[in-house]
């Protein structure tokens, strides 16, 4: 008898359990992306997890407004983004008044053997918003044309055409900064 | 054309390339269990102002049942139990209220003087008629003495004469139709 009762309380979820099995499954699928997208903006694990982490806390709040899968990469992506680029300022502000307070500027030799990445991540960050969250985007875990579309929520066209400029771009910007560390 | 088209699509994978493994970072490994912790704190603080906004909800809620059955309890304590029919069942039953015992001052231990609620030229009028009765009335207990002794004694024949009435001489004449 205790068996039998025990087993049916186990086969009863409630409606707010089956929401949470809902969200850790969304939780582990997406955590990926919301990682490597805060990593995107701001080039710190800790500070993209971070960014993630409180990311993932917000949509659990919206989860009943977000239970469907395409919609739910979507919000989790733009707010990611979002809140990446609002630390990234804090932090740049906060870098930009200590190196101004102690006289100091980055070392060149930071530089040193990822000078190919520091040069990529600085063409990335000149281009515009638009084109960068395009970019990015298809550039994560192979996502095509349709996935970034609706992830951003914009037609495919767009994303082609933005991704042609960006990549245009980018090389344009990879090409002078080439150039520029070959002359120093 | 189409060569500088070719070189711009192997540029383009390049490129890809190059951002694909700028951009293959992973989370820590603890990253998921992490964030599972921090959800469940965040959730676990409404939940537990939500279980106090209850716990205070259902104490108003027993005070409130509590003075409402107390309410009609004092009401129903008037309802006359004669009033049930015969032979019809009561609605309810009134419990059987036990006499309520309340607490009487403390008494004095020196008799004060009574209150006097006359004016005091009546109060001296009644006390001297108080005085006057009590030198004649017998005692109330040599009374009671004398009623218990009359108990134990046998009965005693009362001889009561028969009255007699004299006819009113008017009268006799007005039988007899002598008045005019």
């Amino acid at each position: 008898m205790h068996e039998w009762t025990g087993r049916l309380a186990a086969d009863v979820v409630t409606p707010d359990e089956e929401l949470e099995r809902e969200f850790d499954a969304r939780l582990v699928e997406s955590s990926r992306l919301a990682f490597r997208v805060a990593y995107s903006v701001l080039r710190q694990r800790e500070d993209a997890e971070d960014v993630a982490q409180d990311a993932f806390a917000r949509a659990h709040r919206r989860f009943r407004q977000l239970r469907d899968p395409d919609r739910f990469c979507g919000w989790l992506v733009k707010m990611v983004w979002r809140m990446a680029l609002d630390r990234r300022r804090s932090a740049h502000r906060r870098a930009t008044r200590e190196a101004a307070h102690q006289g100091l500027r980055a070392s060149t030799a930071e530089r040193g053997g990822e000078e190919r990445s520091q040069l990529l991540w600085e063409a990335i960050d000149a281009l515009p918003e638009k084109l960068r969250s395009v970019i990015v985007l298809a550039s994560i875990e192979g996502h095509d044309v349709a996935a970034v579309a609706r992830l951003l929520g914009i037609p495919e066209g767009t994303v082609k055409s933005r991704l042609f400029l960006a990549r245009q771009q980018l090389k344009e910007r990879l090409q002078c900064l080439n150039t520029d560390t070959k002359t120093r | 054309m189409p060569e500088h088209g070719h070189e711009n699509s192997m540029s383009d994978e390049l490129l890809d390339r190059e951002l694909a493994a700028l951009l293959s970072v992973e989370p820590s490994p603890a990253f998921v269990a992490r964030v599972r912790v921090h959800v469940a704190s965040q959730e676990r603080t409404p939940v537990s102002w939500l279980n106090a906004r209850g716990l205070a909800l259902a104490v108003v809620l027993v005070v409130a049942v509590g003075a409402a059955v107390a309410i009609r309890t004092g009401q129903s304590r008037y309802v006359d139990s004669s009033q049930a029919r015969a032979g019809e069942q009561p609605a309810f039953v009134i419990p059987q209220q036990t006499p309520r015992v309340t607490a009487l001052p403390a008494q004095p231990s020196a008799h004060p003087a009574p209150e006097v609620l006359i004016s005091p030229s009546e109060s001296r009028v009644v006390e001297r008629l108080l005085t006057a009765a009590r030198g004649t009335v017998v005692a109330p207990d040599a009374h009671s003495f004398e009623a218990t002794d009359a108990t134990l004694l046998p009965p005693m024949p009362i001889d009561i004469a028969p009255i007699r009435l004299e006819p009113l001489a008017a009268v006799a004449e007005i039988e007899s139709g002598v008045v005019q």
